[in-house]
């Protein structure tokens, strides 16, 4: 298929806009195109310098070597995710208390207060658009201490019972 | 200015002492009609210009392997297409914009672009291409404007020629439904 028949086709489907091909509107800045092969050559020349070996040759330790510790990291990573995945419902005095677990708790013990929290952020449309900002959080559990000195006082046998 | 047959350039750069002395015959073979199409797609010179670079780099570090199944062109063309559409993918995902938001932008850019020197009748053809979908201002480019056959069409792009005849059709009559209503 020649320009001709490329003509011909454009006639048939849109001819108004047959006739507007010709002339590109476009322009480059002056000496653009004289100069792209040395910035090309140099952009590449540049990529060169930059390139690095892979991770263990860098580190010098055989390929095998570093799929084995790989390995052995992704064992423990999972081993740790499964089993420290759910949330903490039972909490002690000891434990490191962040605020998914003080709104797990109240959502299961007291559905009332945690009912309160969600209402606290005021911003919120429904249920599922709720964003937590941490410091919120806190600072509700600040302003009712009683719930807060009763969270951090129960046992896991509390909850248990 | 003369420019050596693909085989003979791709000989000189397997072949020769310098190989950078072949890419550059190549790059100066080859860099207006990647930097055309480039251009149509993204609009602005100093994009363009970016995307460009990226496509050579990446022919430099590629033509090692290049087995000559497909030709030199088709397989540059490929790589410039592939390269302009993540260029605009980037902008979308960048400004958390619908793709008709990136079009409107570019049309945007044509109004102030210093590098455009058209008429009004060529920047409202130009504003009709940047309303397509980006597959199909590619489609209608790469026909309307590069003159390319369907049938290396459909190797550059990966698709059929049906396709590519149903692509252009379509976007020729949304062209000029366009450009008579605005």
């Amino acid at each position: 298929m020649g320009k001709n028949d490329i003509k011909n086709e454009l006639r048939e489907i849109a001819p108004g806009i047959e006739k507007l091909r010709a002339g590109n509107p476009f322009q480059v800045p002056h000496n653009y195109f004289e100069n792209l092969p040395q910035n090309i050559q140099e952009k590449i020349a540049k990529g060169k310098s930059k390139v690095s070996q892979p991770v263990f040759q860098r580190i010098g330790m055989p390929r095998f070597v570093l799929a084995t510790i790989m390995t052995v990291l992704l064992v423990f990573a999972g081993y740790f995710a499964f089993f420290h995945s759910s949330p903490e419902i039972y909490l002690t005095e000891s434990e490191e208390i962040f605020y998914e677990n003080y709104l797990a708790w109240y959502s299961e013990y007291q559905p009332d207060v945690y009912y309160d929290i969600l209402m606290a952020n005021e911003e919120a449309a429904d249920f599922e658009s709720l964003i937590f900002d941490e410091d919120e959080v806190l600072d509700y559990l600040f302003d009712y201490g009683d719930y807060y000195m009763d969270y951090i006082t129960y046992t896991e046998n509390d909850f248990e019972n | 200015m003369d420019h050596y047959s693909d085989e003979k350039l791709l000989d000189l750069f397997h072949n020769s002492d310098n190989p950078n002395y072949a890419f550059n015959l190549l790059v100066k073979k080859y860099q207006e009609k990647i930097y055309w199409h480039i251009r149509r797609l993204v609009i602005d010179h100093e994009d363009t210009n970016d995307v460009v670079q990226e496509v050579f780099v990446k022919a430099w570090k590629g033509l090692e392997h290049f087995r000559a199944d497909s030709g030199l062109f088709t397989w540059l063309y490929r790589i410039a297409t592939n390269e302009a559409l993540t260029f605009l993918k980037k902008k979308k995902r960048h400004f958390f914009l619908p793709w008709q938001d990136v079009e409107y932008a570019l049309s945007e850019k044509l109004e102030s672009d210093v590098h455009f020197s058209g008429n009004e009748i060529q920047r409202k053809l130009h504003k009709a291409i940047l309303s397509l979908p980006p597959k199909q201002r590619i489609v209608f480019n790469m026909r309307y404007f590069d003159e390319i056959k369907y049938e290396d069409m459909a190797r550059i792009l990966d698709t059929s020629e049906g396709a590519l005849k149903a692509s252009y059709h379509h976007a020729a009559k949304k062209i000029e439904e366009f450009v008579k209503t605005n």
